[in-house]
């Protein structure tokens, strides 16, 4: 290991540890006067709530860092209530507030924002910046000592600093105050204190205040702080992200609070309890993994079925489009006037646990049309079923819409469409050997691909491409299974046989849209150059800055299309 | 003697300074749950939904039908298996936590006994699955149990660090031991048919009145059979009384002889094999293949419904269908209003908070109306 | 308006405990500058009377009047405020902090530590010079004697300006000579001006320390008299409300073969600390051997080691035969099969499952019985409950329930139903330690008595109390144990508490080493 990793190492251990750090003061404090918290978590999650959700109103992160520590200090006095006021078992209380933390915080966020759960991106001043210590720069060619100071050292968070402060503060309330002695005396020996003349219950509640409360409180405010951050932060922190994502999948319920911390949104849809989430899609054939609520119906009751309940949040109208968004879409999402539907609230629909996604349905109007924008997609590497969005596109067909425009992130094998680019479909070539229809029964399966990317729909949108001053040139995409990227010698054989793009999604949709009669176009962002067309290193640089680029291009050339069919 | 004529007032004072039995045992749980009730009804409300649509919504789709009861019973029948579970170690003065490791393990279990060994038929395979199921619920909870035992570790943390263990190892099972080649799921293959459990809807009689497919199973009548067997481990064994003793003091447990490693070990083997054995209701008897994080929460839950069910199995019964309904009735409340189904967590927390640990300020409260009613009693007389 | 020459005045004081009159109409009145005894049996209300008065109660009628002025007592800083110190009998010190901490735990000067224990040292030097009332500010109290740790209890109070002084059985921790000095600290404190108020059920105390003492039955003040007008017998009358006798009636020991040999018992606690050092006796069959000791000289140890409930090293025989002091057949169950029963010091703890019924706690540590076992799978309930109901009529517990819950019964009986459990199985040896603390003075004689008739059946009996009186009265031989070694054997004929205290504090009469 190099220095420059050692220090990279280190500079994210500082950052992770915080909010354990600060968890662990609370539960110091807990524990010293004889309080076994095993609710911290739930007053981590309540802090975290609050905090997003007040700094992203208040657009101050001070304020929202006080709100999570006031969330918290709230849950902290229902605790000390229960448990002293009222001589409850303290472990029970802190479970029931670990439970009621984590539906509270869903049922909260998804009132206020209506985000399937969650809390929304904070952005600017509502977020912590980094802070950079004096002489960083300055100090930074010194060898050694020099990197260290400027990297690891410095451009943390204030919490980082502040944490670290805390440590120091508790010592000295510990030892050197007459609140500390009496704290740890209250551990020792609660009758001690009593006879004393101290009251022990106003004590143990003050107590429960800056012990649970406080620190658990600064873990709220860490997350605030943190913000979407992290995702930017470079790769140290990509193996932790991956796995927290994979656990989150699984469902796990309590490192929620502290993961919420690394994390750029608080996903709070993840639940200790059984969940409509773990229910199953049900598709024909295969029995398919019924874990506490199994679908043993026919696909299509299930989508009427479906229909029934979106209607009854949505509304009864009609949607005259659907839109499937990949990566890097979201915003569009939620620039959606209407409901946002968490898939885990629709049997059947795909589980989506890669993170950064947006697992909900918005039903609502957009641009004046009255659309519904699927926020994520599962892809077929995910599970290995090709039919995953059979059930979605159904639902869609059954709420009325006859067109369907599909958006994908994909690699260019054109030296002259780069990243940044977005790129109209004019056809694709199958090259995963898979069909999401095989096994259906109908000589409905046999459906054409002639024309499968509707030319009017396609000409709508380079009309719209063309008024907002956007080149929109056509090319045919592969579809490549994944999730290994291609390698230099397969990109080099589809360039051959025709293909401009390559990516991992789009075609089995494209195919189970035709199947259902839906006129489909797609368009993808070009986010990198297919492997081999250009040097690596230059690639990536340039992919992180140009990606964001055709985001907002494919953005304005939807919302013209859709004005321009109002 | 000298107390001969003595009245025994302490005792009386002691008796009459509590509630009467019929409220103890029916109207203490009565009111914690009515104020859950209310306080998720503000909850509700503060989200700006209709609590009256709510539970009407509840009750519809999950008691007032042959198929929501199919699912009502199913979820039970997870509920008392974990519910026990707690129960025998909550006597033996062991709160374990673990039920949610030991059931993914109990799942295990499941899947390994039926994946690898054919089985002519499925009564015999539920058996071997039993055993499976409930040996591995009981190795994932000897270790805590020996920790506690030898190093007086605290059983809370040690399962509840065992039930992360266990969710990694069944990550780790299920993409890299026992996941089908060429298959993308993390799951193992299905179990052979042979191996499946009847239904409600498959059991003649029952299928009478459960016409379209439920996943309620005959795990529902193992489940009953383990409260009646474990009220008779508890209040007619030795062993059961040992347990009792040694969960109620310690040092008394001591001072009788009872061995505090033997116990702790057998009771939380018991527990562990318990919350184990629920992996047949969900593993094999609905999902008829393993699949991760497969316990869904049911561990936890057996905390709340112990607690509400007085660590008593008739009560864990009872406890295990009212969280049945919540389950039901919160997943209907997904489907069907516009309230998020993390409601029911919200319900649930509040129910645990409720019985489990204010149930002193309940107490307190009817003491006091009890009090007054009296008096005014006596006034009137 | 009350007599300012009373330092504490109560009138008509009445607490009750939902129907249970703890306290019924008390009144009494402690002049100021004087030590004022207050006695009864357990449950006679001297507690409640005192937590009241220390506001942990709050009074359902009636007034307190300090140094004549009417001072309500909501709390226990209202009790400090108006100068009423408490020493209790289980000391309240938090055992990791030091003497210094302890003080000023409560009434610290400010938020900040330094002024506070720079100026609690002061203190501390000036109380210690008045009242020999020496204690290293900076030891922890874990590291402190019991007879420390009750002067640290004091000069809390009166670091915190206590002029009256509220003592709860101090001397049960104590040697003679330990609470000696405690007497002579109170008489200190008596003649600088300070008011003493000593709760104990110890009648020599009484007679010994304090200028007037009240005697409360029942919840009630029945007397209150000058203690140099009494006795000691009269007293006891009072407190009973019946005449008592305080002699056991019992005919001289016949003893027979040696039914336990103990060699050199030795045990170590979990701190590796060794409590037992080597111990060797042997009791006889109809003989009753009794530990004279304060408590916490290794006579808990002895108890348990022999009745399995700890690990022990040496060599022990019941009637010959080898008994293992450690690794199997040391355990409870094993005791219990060999003849051995034991009654236990703390019957809260050890004795009984408070939470069980009767008939369960009847079957404790006997649950194995085949008696009790309906076949190889189940227990025979009803057996026990038959069981039950014979003991409780035999040894008349009140109220004779088998199905109530043993925390609803009182002490006295309490302790009925562990003596008959354990009486009842005719051992051949039984183990029995402080068989009538928290017991009423009626239950006292019975238990006693039942004590006495086992001998006389020809059991052996090791019987451990830190009451002098009872080991003298009962016993046919007493050994006194110090620091985890016997000092000496007696005979209770021949000798008188004066020797037997010099051995209980180590010190032997002929020069022994101690």
């Amino acid at each position: 290991m190099d220095y420059a990793t050692l220090l990279q190492l280190l500079d994210s251990t500082l950052r992770l540890a915080t909010p354990l750090l600060l968890a662990c003061l609370a539960g110091l404090y807990s524990e010293r006067s004889g309080v076994f918290d095993i609710g911290l978590e739930g007053k981590m999650l309540v802090a975290a709530m609050c905090a997003g959700a007040v700094a992203f109103y208040s657009g101050s992160a001070w304020v929202g860092a006080l709100a999570g520590i006031g969330g918290s200090l709230i849950f902290a006095l229902i605790h000390g209530v229960t448990s002293i006021t009222f001589r409850g078992n303290q472990l029970i209380a802190g479970v029931a507030l670990n439970f009621l933390a984590s539906g509270l915080t869903v049922l909260t966020a998804q009132a206020l924002f209506g985000q399937g759960g969650r809390t929304p991106p904070l952005t600017g001043a509502a977020r912590f910046g980094e802070l950079t210590l004096p002489f960083a720069e300055a100090l930074r060619p010194v060898p050694v000592i020099g990197p260290l100071y400027a990297e690891v050292i410095s451009g943390h968070s204030v919490l980082v600093y502040m944490a670290f402060a805390i440590v120091a503060l508790t010592w000295f309330v510990l030892y050197r105050t007459r609140y500390g002695l009496r704290l740890r005396a209250v551990g020792e020996n609660p009758a001690a204190v009593d006879t004393a003349g101290v009251s022990v219950v106003g004590l143990s509640a003050v107590r429960l205040l800056p012990g649970a409360g406080d620190a658990a409180g600064h873990c709220g405010r860490d997350r605030a702080g943190e913000g979407a951050g992290v995702l930017h932060r470079g790769p140290a922190l990509h193996p932790d992200r991956h796995r927290a994502g994979r656990l989150h999948r699984q469902g796990d319920p309590a490192p929620r609070g502290r993961r919420a911390l690394c994390e750029g949104t608080l996903t709070l849809r993840r639940k200790s309890s059984f969940s409509s989430a773990d229910i199953p899609r049900g598709v024909r054939g295969v029995r398919n993994p019924p874990l506490l609520r199994p679908a043993r119906g026919d696909p299509m009751s299930d989508a009427e079925t479906l229909v029934r309940l979106i209607r009854a949040r949505s509304g009864d109208a009609p949607v005259a489009l659907g839109l499937i968004l990949g990566s890097g879409l979201g915003h569009l999402a939620h620039a959606v006037d209407g409901v946002a539907i968490p898939y885990a609230d629709l049997p059947g629909f795909p589980h989506v646990g890669v993170s950064g996604h947006n697992p909900n349905l918005h039903i609502g109007r957009l641009e004046g049309v009255r659309v519904a924008v699927f926020g994520a997609r599962e892809h077929y590497y995910e599970s290995g079923n090709p039919r995953a969005m059979l059930l979605p596109l159904q639902v869609l067909k059954a709420l009325g819409a006859e067109s369907l425009i599909l958006t994908n992130a994909a690699g260019s094998m054109r030296p002259d469409v780069p990243p940044g680019s977005v790129m109209l479909l004019s056809d694709h070539i199958n090259f995963s050997g898979l069909n999401p229809l095989i096994g259906e029964k109908t000589d409905a399966r046999f459906v054409p691909m002639t024309d499968a990317h509707d030319p009017a729909l396609r000409e709508a949108l380079k009309a719209a491409a063309t008024s907002e001053g956007i080149d929109l040139p056509e090319g045919v995409y592969c579809w490549y299974s994944g999730p290994s990227f291609e390698t230099p010698a397969e990109i080099r054989m589809l360039k051959l046989l025709g293909g401009d793009a390559v990516g991992m999604s789009t075609v089995p949709e494209v195919i189970l849209a035709r199947f259902l009669g839906l006129r489909v176009a797609a368009i993808s962002t070009i986010t990198n150059m297919a492997a081999g067309m250009s040097d690596e290193r230059i690639s990536h640089e340039h992919t992180k800055t140009m990606a964001p680029l055709g985001a907002a291009k494919l953005e304005r050339i939807l919302r013209e299309f859709l004005r321009s069919r109002h | 003697m000298g107390w001969g004529g003595r009245p025994p007032f302490i005792l009386e004072g002691r008796l009459m300074d509590r509630l009467p039995r019929w409220a103890d045992v029916a109207l203490v749980p009565f009111v914690s749950l009515t104020l859950a009730a209310i306080i998720s009804a503000l909850v509700i409300v503060a989200i700006g939904q209709d609590p009256w649509e709510a539970i009407t919504v509840m009750v519809k789709g999950s008691v007032m039908n042959a198929y929501g009861w199919g699912y009502t019973l199913y979820y039970a029948t997870s509920f008392i298996f974990t519910g026990l579970a707690v129960t025998v170690a909550f006597h033996a003065g062991l709160f374990n936590i673990g039920g949610e490791g030991q059931a993914q393990l109990g799942g295990l279990g499941v899947a390994l006994t039926l994946l690898f060994i054919p089985w002519p038929h499925w009564t015999i395979a539920l058996v071997a699955a039993s055993l499976g199921a409930a040996l591995f619920g009981a190795a994932w909870a000897a270790i805590p149990a020996y920790l506690q035992a030898k190093r007086g570790s605290h059983i809370v943390i040690t399962t509840i660090m065992f039930n992360y263990i266990a969710a990694s190892l069944m990550i780790f099972m299920l993409v890299d031991v026992l996941r089908p080649p060429g298959k993308m799921d993390p799951a193992t293959a299905n179990f052979p048919p042979a191996t499946h459990l009847p239904s409600f809807n498959e059991i003649p009689g029952l299928n009478a009145i459960f016409t379209s497919g439920v996943p309620a199973n005959v795990t529902f009548f193992i489940a009953l059979a383990m409260a009646v067997v474990v009220w008779l481990l508890l209040w007619r064994t030795r062993l059961g009384y040992q347990i009792r003793a040694f969960g109620k003091s310690e040092p008394a447990a001591r001072y009788a002889g009872i061995n505090p490693t033997k116990i702790i070990m057998i009771a939380m083997l018991i527990s562990g094999g318990l919350a184990g054995l629920m992996a047949i209701n969900n593993v094999m008897g609905e999902a008829e293949r393993l699949l991760g994080n497969s316990a869904s929460g049911a561990g936890f839950i057996g905390i709340a419904v112990a607690l509400m069910g007085r660590n008593h199995p008739i009560g864990v019964v009872l406890a295990a269908l009212l969280f049945g309904f919540l389950f039901q009735g919160g997943a209907e409340l997904g489907l069907w209003t516009k309230i998020p189904i993390e409601l029911r967590t919200v319900v649930q927390g509040l129910v645990i908070l409720f019985t489990g640990a204010l149930d002193m300020m309940v107490r307190m409260l009817l003491v006091r109306i009890f009090a007054l009613f009296r008096t005014s009693r006596l006034e009137a007389a | 308006m009350a007599d300012p020459a009373y330092a504490i005045e109560l009138k008509g004081i009445s607490k009750a405990f939902g129907p249970v009159q703890a306290n019924r109409d008390i009144n009494i009145a402690v002049p100021k500058g004087t030590i004022h005894g207050i006695i009864g049996e357990n449950g006679a209300g001297k507690s409640t009377l005192m937590s009241i008065l220390y506001g942990f109660y709050k009074a359902d009628a009636g007034q307190i009047f300090v140094n004549g002025q009417s001072t309500p007592i909501p709390d226990s800083q209202s009790a400090i405020r108006a100068g009423i110190g408490m020493v209790f009998q289980h000391f309240k010190l938090v055992q990791n902090f030091s003497v210094l901490e302890n003080i000023i735990l409560g009434v610290e000067d400010g938020p900040m530590l330094n002024t506070s224990l720079s100026k609690a040292r002061n203190e501390l030097e000036r109380l210690a010079r008045d009242y020999e009332l020496d204690v290293d500010p900076d030891a922890l109290i874990e590291d402190l004697s019991v007879g420390h740790q009750q002067r640290v209890e004091i000069l809390k109070a009166l670091y915190r300006q206590a002029d009256i002084l509220i003592l709860d059985e101090p001397t049960g921790v104590l040697t003679p000579d330990e609470a000696d000095h405690l007497f002579r600290i109170l008489r200190g404190l008596k003649d600088q001006g300070k008011t003493v108020i000593l709760i104990t059920h110890k009648l020599r105390e009484i007679m010994e320390a304090t200028d007037n003492v009240s005697v409360m039955r029942r919840g009630t003040m029945v007397a209150t008299v000058k203690t140099a007008e009494t006795s000691p017998e009269q007293l006891a009358e009072l407190m009973v409300g019946r005449k008592v006798l305080l002699e056991v009636e019992k005919a001289p020991a016949k003893p027979g073969e040696v039914v336990l040999k103990v060699e050199d018992l030795r045990v170590r606690d979990e701190h590796k600390v060794e409590r037992l050092k080597g111990v060797s006796f042997e009791i006889r069959a109809g003989e009753i051997l009794g530990i004279a000791g304060v408590a916490g000289n290794g006579q808990t140890e002895l108890l348990e080691a022999l009745g399995g409930m700890i690990r022990a090293t040496g060599r022990a025989w019941l009637k010959g035969a080898d008994l293992p002091l450690s690794g199997t057949g040391a355990d409870g169950q094993s005791r219990r099969r060999t003849g051995i029963a034991h009654v236990p010091e703390d019957r809260h703890h050890h004795g009984l499952i408070l939470d069980f019924t009767a008939w369960e706690n009847v079957a404790f540590g006997y649950f194995n019985d085949p008696r009790y076992q309906k076949n190889a799978l189940f227990m025979d309930n009803d057996a026990i409950r038959t069981d039950t109901e014979r003991k409780m009529a035999k040894f008349d517990v009140r109220p004779p329930i088998p199905t109530l819950a043993a925390k609803s019964f009182s002490g006295g009986n309490q302790q009925k139903i562990v003596v008959a459990r354990e009486i009842e199985q005719n051992p051949a040896l039984l183990l029995i330690g402080q068989p009538t603390r928290g017991v009423d003075i009626g239950a006292i004689e019975f238990i006693h008595k039942q004590i006495i008739a086992l001998r006389d059946a020809g059991a052996a009996i090791l019987l451990v109390s830190v009451e002098l009186d009872e080991i003298m009265s009962l016993s046919d031989r007493i050994a006194v144990m110090f620091d985890g070694r016997i000092m000496g054997f007696r005979d209770p004929e021949t000798t008188d508490e004066r020797e037997l205290g010099l051995l209980m504090a180590g010190v032997t009469g002929k020069g022994e080493a101690a």
